[in-house]
């Protein structure tokens, strides 16, 4: 790990045991996650794009050990400057590590106790790790501030707030032990254009302010186009492309991001026409029974015979890491600047 | 309350005129007292045209069209004048109840709805093959076996794989963007004039979106049928749209051809909503437009202007007192909003 990175994911591996089908067969395997490693920088903005099944989310929580791993490494950078392996921690040893990294949800109407003031429920996290209660109380209205709540919110429920507000509401939650790590998963999915503007500026003037680093999953490329610097593109449970964000979604070098890329509605209506591209076909195959080779062959536009045969390594071209045998001769469309 | 079409409605409703709203204002009684939903929407759909309707949770969109099928709660009273002509002459379709004969022949039938969730369209205990061979038995009459053609003929048209098949699936076996097409399926069973959309591509992953759009856009071509397509994201309304109606605490705050709201929006408020959208290759700004405040409760609409509270360009005095009056800055482009032919 260079001085700069914060957190280094090795060879993350996910698998789900489903029902045993009857006794003595063996239980089917999700595979959720299939050897995914990237690092993230102090202070970056690392986009997670896919859509749903591509084990986004899975990442989150296995770095956040929500789930056990199945095999990998996950590094991360204390506040002191030590870095430790967490993937193995047990939850004893965990509990100061995760002061240092937070997690922001989609859904503000479930992530919140419906039965706690936003004074609990913000102030939580510290009763956890065992502040005193003044302290936590001035601390509590410094959040509110610091998210643009009125601190005389304090004593309310959250059914008294709407969906940005309890977004934000879950970002003071997440902002009340200083940690150094923020995963938003879908932050602003679920909320109005004007409301998800908001909270996108919201997270990046926190981001400047207190040098958070972020992984920013989302379905939205745009919106991973605006705030992230650096971004991976999974199809399936693995990464297909990774790189610098501009460079990525300029030039892709992976088919299934320039289908994303063309699938995504722009809101140019004379352009309409020009746009327009048989949409791709088929939908995302079962993480079950994954297709063998390259997962995204059966719907690739540019798959070869040797592309149901070999799974493609990821690999450097153009400055980007790329999982594709076609890679060199393809030249793919991406976002026109 | 029986259908009166009154005489000077007739004089204008032009023939290539499908669905004409005027003045429709829909209010629910609640315990904590009347929400005005929908408050004075007008807004006219032509034959083969597709409607995209634009506003954010709250904005009235999908109540105005609940009012158009007539299936608003039973809280609900609304006024105003909603007509329908399928074929030839127009329908008075307000005013009549849920279960008036008028209604259910039409619903179905001449109007088709497809939804954001397929589940609250499709049954969960009956086959697609049954619930749309039904459907066309109900409108069309004929026997059995012409009804389950015509449906194996629909998941066809809509490209359901093997339709033969799929007639005897439930839709807990199909895949998300498979029941979004069974539900089209469904709606167009019996050629309808106007499809409303309500949200039908917005729980969808981006590449299967595509594809309903791309299948809807074609359909819509071949069948001539209009449409009102309802959205919050104005990528899909540049898609797909004709004209566009965007909505603000129930009220149309512009309407306009697709092109004039892109590219010379009137109100405030439609600039506001297309300067907060990330655009994809668009120079990367370090931060997004924001609309100041957020949506008023339903309870307490501002006087005057309904978005005066948010507005940038708000003049004290005139947006906080009186209604917008409507201001034409193109032909077929309106704009409710005092400062349009002036000053904003």
């Amino acid at each position: 790990m260079t001085p700069e990175t914060l957190l280094e994911v090795r060879n993350l591996t996910k698998h789900f045991p489903l029902k045993s089908p009857g006794w003595g067969k063996p239980a089917p395997l999700l595979r959720a996650v299939e050897d995914v490693s990237f690092s993230i920088n102090k202070g970056d903005t690392f986009g997670l794009v896919g859509e749903s099944g591509s084990g986004k989310s899975t990442v989150a929580r296995l770095i956040l050990r929500a789930y056990e791993l199945t095999s990998g490494t996950v590094n991360f950078r204390r506040a002191d400057g030590s870095v430790t392996d967490i993937s193995r921690l047990d939850d004893r040893a965990l509990r100061p590590i995760r002061a240092e990294m937070q997690m922001i949800f989609q859904d503000p109407y479930s992530s919140l106790n419906p039965r706690m003031t936003l004074r609990d429920l913000i102030g939580e996290p510290m009763l956890v790790h065992g502040h005193r209660k003044a302290e936590i109380d001035d601390r509590v209205a410094e959040l509110l501030g610091l998210v643009g709540l009125r601190p005389e919110f304090a004593g309310r429920y959250p059914h008294a707030f709407s969906g940005g507000q309890r977004q934000r509401i879950g970002i003071a939650r997440a902002l009340a032990l200083n940690p150094s790590f923020i995963a938003a998963d879908e932050a602003v999915s679920a909320l109005d254009v004007s409301v998800a503007a908001q909270n996108i500026n919201l997270l990046q003037d926190l981001q400047e302010r207190f040098g958070i680093t972020y992984l920013f999953i989302t379905h939205d490329l745009g919106m991973v186009e605006h705030i992230s610097n650096k971004l991976a593109v999974m199809y399936l449970g693995r990464i297909v492309e990774m790189g610098d964000t501009a460079t990525l979604l300029s030039r892709p070098r992976h088919p299934y991001t320039e289908a994303l890329l063309r699938a995504v509605p722009q809101p140019d209506p004379r352009g309409r026409a020009a746009r327009r591209r048989p949409p791709l076909a088929g939908e995302v195959p079962s993480a079950v029974t994954p297709p063998s080779g390259c997962a995204f062959h059966p719907r690739c536009p540019y798959a070869t015979p040797d592309c149901a045969r070999v799974l493609p390594e990821l690999r450097l071209l153009g400055g980007v890491q790329v999982r594709c045998h076609r890679a060199e001769d393809l030249a793919l469309e991406g976002v026109h600047g | 309350m029986p259908p009166i079409p009154m005489a000077n409605d007739m004089t204008n409703f032009p023939p290539e005129r499908l669905l004409d709203l005027r003045d429709l204002a829909v209010t629910f009684a609640t315990a904590e007292g009347p929400v005005r939903a929908v408050q004075g929407v007008s807004y006219h759909v032509n034959r083969g045209e597709v409607l995209g309707v634009v506003g954010e949770s709250g904005s009235g969109k999908s109540v105005t069209v609940r009012a158009i099928m007539r299936l608003l709660a039973r809280n609900a009273t609304d006024t105003g004048t909603i007509r329908f002509a399928p074929d030839g002459e127009p329908l008075t379709l307000s005013g009549q109840p849920r279960d008036s004969k008028l209604m259910r022949s039409l619903r179905g039938n001449r109007i088709g709805m497809i939804f954001q969730e397929p589940m609250t369209a499709l049954s969960p205990v009956h086959s697609i093959g049954t619930q749309i061979a039904r459907t066309v038995l109900l409108h069309r009459g004929g026997s059995k076996s012409a009804a389950r053609d015509r449906a194996a003929e629909l998941l066809a048209r809509v490209q359901l794989p093997n339709p033969g098949e799929m007639l005897d699936r439930y839709p807990h076996q199909l895949s998300g963007g498979m029941r979004q097409r069974a539900m089209i399926a469904l709606a167009l069973a019996c050629d309808p004039a106007l499809l409303i959309a309500d949200e039908p591509t917005t729980a969808l992953d981006v590449t299967t979106e595509a594809q309903i759009l791309d299948l809807l856009r074609g359909l819509q071509k071949d069948l001539g049928m209009a449409i009102v397509f309802i959205t919050h994201n104005f990528g899909v309304v540049a898609d797909i749209a004709d004209r566009v109606a965007v909505m603000y605490l129930g009220q149309v705050v512009e309407t306009g051809s697709v092109d004039d709201i892109f590219y010379a929006p009137g109100h405030p408020y439609t600039k506001a909503l297309l300067g907060s959208i990330p655009r994809l290759g668009a120079a990367k700004r370090h931060r997004l437009q924001t609309i100041q405040g957020m949506v008023p409760d339903p309870y307490h609409i501002p006087k005057g202007c309904p978005f005066h509270t948010r507005c940038d360009h708000v003049r004290p005095g005139l947006c906080d007192v009186t209604a917008p009056p409507v201001f034409s800055p193109r032909p077929g482009q309106e704009v409710r909003c005092h400062l349009t032919g002036g000053a904003a």
